[in-house]
């Protein structure tokens, strides 16, 4: 535990190395992220100016889910984004066999190598703007919401990481297709609608299928206090869930591994 | 003429056979674009159960606007800012300067041949969002006869102009090192300014009026406005005479800005 502790600060440090020398690129990702934000907050209050709440939620309760995409996003692809990004890559053309002859867990290794600083404007960024719905809401706060916010916010992290590395991990199966990683950002972009707007068969899909509701919508009314118990722990229940099978898949799918190269 | 078009028809057909193994990815990317007007029409179905019009739209104009958006923005969407940029970086560029054509053309016929690949996953999608939204999606069609060839026109206009921003997009890679960041932040403002994320008649006065000044207006939200018949003869034919300025404008600008590039260009490596 403690080694990979120091491996992984060992990482960290070599990643922010990296970013030193590319501080031009954090600039213009800056740039992109501050333009990604005020268009986003922009057609949130655009649409708030023609309808007074979607499917239960206020402007305010919709920002403070826009924040909360944000945030978990801005986390999970500082954390594992790069990493994700590039595992299809080494699967396709054999290069996971330089990180399985290594004496550290593949997974760890391949989840974890960089950590990339550029996103974490984002989650700052996040940060403003829940500071700023927060202020708007109607109702404060619950006592107990800042903390169980940063629960589920944990939940929804690892939940997306879990969901990102299955997807990913359908290269072994597949071979050639090396986009598949972007459906992640897909799972992202439908975590913006809070899942109370769907009825039916297709909530419940949104909640246990493909558990886009606890990526966002969970979090936020975890903050707004709108959260019942028994969701608050169907988020523990899901986290643990897809870190199990999401490992259980990695082993299943590392036996179909070619080995293209050498 | 006769020469050079059998040879963009010999690049196009290579690239079609591409884009065919290809198919996988392409459908990933098609999930890809499909899935925010998917949230969007989802947000304002929730909305709609409150209101009956927004502006000037029913909830079918709305649901109309999206599923036809999306289709015109697949149809009409080059992508070549990625590889013209790395082909510069990389100097694979110097290839296509010795080649018996221009990189605009060669690039061109790879584009039309790649969207082929799009046109045969957009039937499937349109089929869901049948059977997902069926009345909805078909109430808001209000296409007259005489404005069908100014719809045909405006598409083809606005592949034209799509085109020629986005080779200037990829060809600033004469100038900066990394255009990652800056293609990044284009596609979030021009999505915005194109009306993709809401339609431009419902954003406020002042934003609404400074895009009839800009081209992206003229590249999706013409021609949805046209499909929709909320345009008569003469603001249609009014807006394509701008569409064709601003594919002039654009043309001049981007083969200035490709002569300048080239006589920048360094061609390391290759």
């Amino acid at each position: 535990m403690q080694r990979y502790a120091r491996l992984y600060l060992a990482f960290a440090k070599n990643s922010f190395l990296n970013a030193l020398e590319y501080r031009l690129s954090f600039t213009v990702w800056s740039i992109a992220t501050i333009c990604y934000t005020a268009v986003y907050v922009a057609s949130i209050q655009i649409i708030f100016n023609h309808v007074q709440t979607i499917g239960g939620w206020s402007m305010a309760q919709m920002l403070v889910l826009a924040a909360t995409v944000m945030i978990v996003d801005g986390i999970v692809e500082s954390i594992f984004g790069e990493n994700m990004n590039a595992l299809s890559g080494l699967i396709n053309r054999g290069e996971l066999d330089f990180v399985l002859s290594k004496p550290v867990n593949t997974r760890f290794y391949v989840s974890t190598r960089k950590f990339d600083w550029d996103p974490l404007v984002q989650v700052a960024l996040g940060g403003g703007v829940l500071w700023y719905a927060v202020s708007l809401l109607a109702e404060p706060v619950p006592w107990y919401g800042g903390l169980l916010y940063l629960g589920m916010v944990a939940c929804a992290c690892l939940i997306a990481y879990s969901l990102w590395f299955i997807v990913i991990s359908v290269t072994f199966f597949v071979g050639r297709l090396n986009n598949v990683g972007h459906l992640y950002y897909n799972l992202i972009e439908a975590s913006r609608v809070p899942t109370d707007v769907f009825r039916g068969a297709l909530r419940l899909g949104l909640t246990f299928l493909v558990p886009v509701a606890f990526i966002a919508t969970v979090p936020s009314q975890a903050l707004l206090g709108l959260l019942s118990p028994t969701f608050a722990l169907a988020a523990v229940a899901m986290t643990a869930g897809l870190l199990i099978l999401s490992h259980l898949f990695w082993q299943l799918a590392l036996t179909k591994y070619s080995s293209a190269s050498s | 003429m006769l020469k050079s078009l059998r040879k963009l028809r010999a690049v196009f057909l290579a690239s079609w056979q591409e884009s065919l193994i290809y198919r996988a990815e392409s459908l990933v990317w098609f999930i890809g674009e499909a899935i925010i007007p998917l949230i969007m029409i989802a947000l304002w179905l929730a909305a709609y159960r409150n209101v009956d019009r927004v502006g000037e739209y029913t909830v079918q104009d709305m649901v109309n606007y999206y599923v036809m958006f999306l289709v015109l923005s697949n149809l009409l969407t080059p992508h070549l800012e990625w590889n013209t940029g790395g082909f510069i970086r990389s100097g694979a560029f110097s290839a296509h300067l010795v080649r018996p054509f221009p990189y605009q053309l060669w690039q061109l016929a790879v584009e039309v041949a790649f969207k082929g690949v799009r046109v045969v996953f957009l039937v499937p999608m349109l089929l869901l969002f049948f059977l997902l939204f069926g009345q909805e999606m078909l109430g808001g069609f209000a296409l007259r006869w005489e404005i069908a060839p100014i719809l045909l026109a405006s598409m083809v206009l606005s592949f034209l102009l799509n085109y020629c921003l986005k080779l200037c997009l990829g060809l600033l890679a004469f100038w900066v090192g990394q255009t990652e960041g800056i293609i990044e932040s284009y596609a979030v403002v021009t999505m915005f300014l194109a009306g993709s994320i809401i339609p431009l008649d419902l954003m406020p006065a002042v934003v609404e009026r400074m895009t009839h000044f800009l081209p992206w207006r003229y590249l999706y939200f013409f021609p949805v406005q046209l499909l929709q018949g909320r345009l008569d003869l003469a603001a249609a034919l009014a807006g394509l005479a701008i569409q064709a300025a601003w594919l002039l404008l654009c043309y001049l600008f981007v083969q200035w800005v490709f002569a300048a590039g080239v006589r920048r260009y360094g061609a390391y490596g290759g």
